[in-house]
């Protein structure tokens, strides 16, 4: 069963899975391809990988094949969406109490996540 | 290493005489195939991590010439879609399938090319941009609410649109095909110019004809009244046999009217709601209706804002 900690590894191996499964009874790409492809994320993302250490490496698998895109973007929108109202909400409180250079970080540090997740 | 499975290829062969085929190459699976990817899917499908993980360690070994055929050639494969079906996009193409596919070509003019679909429906699809921001959303919603208001108003002479979407495309109610219509849309297929004589006499006769129906001008009057300023003053170009079907004496139109800043065609607000005012006192409209109208007036105004005052 799934555990709360690594919860995010399944979900993502399981549309890797499926994304490769539709694929290849289209023939929309080679065994070969698929083989490759499977190998990568067995080797990158071993078990036990915890969300936060998933989060990290999501934006690095289209890197190498262009076929993850899908999911690595719908990661992308879903960070996007999760944190985006937390951290304008943070900011504005930071602003408000005058701690200029803490809101400069949390800013710097969500769009830092934005671009590596690009 | 395994051998990457070539792309299936089409590949079209000069036959004897006029006729050519295409024949299909590809690799399908093999029953041992069909199971491997059935047991796959079950796998994958559920909740164990296990299973998902296996799965991808599956895909990785998984050995192609156990689980597809070698190339086989497929002449004569049916293409998805007639050709006509081909040319729309995928989420055209499904709207034109829920009401029946495309069932044959209905006409086609310098600017427009109109589609039988299924029993009873039209899709007209225009050739060339036909206004400003003519191709966006906000368009082609103008032109739907415009058209409504127009069908809630005279049902029985402006047909319903059923949908208007970005790309040129709309869905619409079909008029009937009568002999007069046929014939009109063969003679204007033709130059003006090059008209035999007997044709132009019957075509003239045929818009005057329409031009002398009471309905008719209910419907000319309607336009002239709620559109500021209906382009067609006199009458004639609305009149003609290829733009106004008569179907058991009434006079259904055809034309499509659109919001265009250049002639300014849009809907004057006071005299919509005059006419509104004016069929619900006389108890040609319920007050259902016309609240349907003004909501729909609403609609009209907000996209039609949108598309006139964007430039192009």
């Amino acid at each position: 069963m799934v555990n709360q900690s690594n919860k995010l590894l399944f979900q993502v191996e399981q549309e890797i899975a499926k994304l490769l499964l539709v694929k290849l009874e289209k023939f929309d790409i080679t065994f070969e391809r698929a083989s490759q492809i499977s190998k990568f994320i067995l080797s990158h993302l071993p078990e036990n990988l915890t969300d936060e250490q998933v989060i990290k490496i999501i934006p690095s698998l289209d890197d190498q094949f262009l076929e993850l895109s899908e999911v690595v973007h719908k990661h992308m929108l879903g960070y996007e969406e999760k944190y985006k109202e937390d951290t304008i909400k943070n900011m504005q409180d930071m602003i408000k109490h005058k701690h200029f250079q803490e809101a400069s970080n949390m800013a710097f540090k969500y769009f830092e996540q934005k671009i590596e997740l690009k | 290493m395994q051998e990457p499975i070539s792309q299936p290829v089409r590949v079209v062969e000069k036959a004897p005489g006029k006729v050519e085929r295409v024949v299909t190459k590809a690799r399908e699976l093999t029953q041992k195939g069909e199971e491997w990817f059935k047991n796959k899917w079950e796998k994958v499908t559920g909740k164990k991590p296990t299973e998902v993980r296996q799965v991808l360690k599956d895909i990785e070994g998984a050995d192609e010439t156990v689980l597809l055929t070698d190339e086989i050639e497929k002449p004569n494969q049916k293409v998805e879609g007639t050709p006509e079906e081909q040319i729309f996009s995928k989420p055209i193409k499904s709207v034109i399938e829920s009401y029946g596919g495309v069932t044959g070509l209905s006409g086609e003019g310098s600017d427009k090319i109109a589609y039988n679909v299924g029993t009873d429906k039209v899709a007209l699809i225009h050739k060339e941009n036909v206004a400003p921001k003519e191709n966006s959303a906000e368009f082609y919603k103008s032109q739907y609410y415009l058209h409504q208001i127009l069908h809630i108003l005279m049902p029985d002479n402006f047909p319903q649109v059923r949908m208007a979407s970005g790309n040129n495309f709309i869905i619409v109610d079909r008029v009937p095909d009568t002999e007069d219509f046929i014939r009109a849309k063969e003679i204007k297929k033709k130059l003006i110019g090059t008209w035999a004589i007997e044709d132009e006499t019957w075509f003239n006769d045929k818009t005057k004809q329409i031009k002398n129906l009471d309905s008719f001008k209910e419907m000319k009057s309607l336009l002239d009244d709620i559109l500021l300023p209906y382009t067609d003053r006199t009458g004639d170009e609305l009149a003609l046999p290829n733009n106004t079907v008569v179907v058991d004496g009434k006079p259904i139109s055809i034309e499509l009217f659109f919001p265009h800043n250049n002639i300014s065609q849009i809907i004057k607000e006071d005299n919509l709601f005059r006419i509104i005012s004016e069929r619900l006192n006389n108890k040609q409209i319920t007050e259902k209706e016309g609240e349907i109208i003004k909501i729909f007036y609403e609609r009209y105004k907000l996209n039609v804002n949108k598309c006139l005052n964007e430039k192009r």
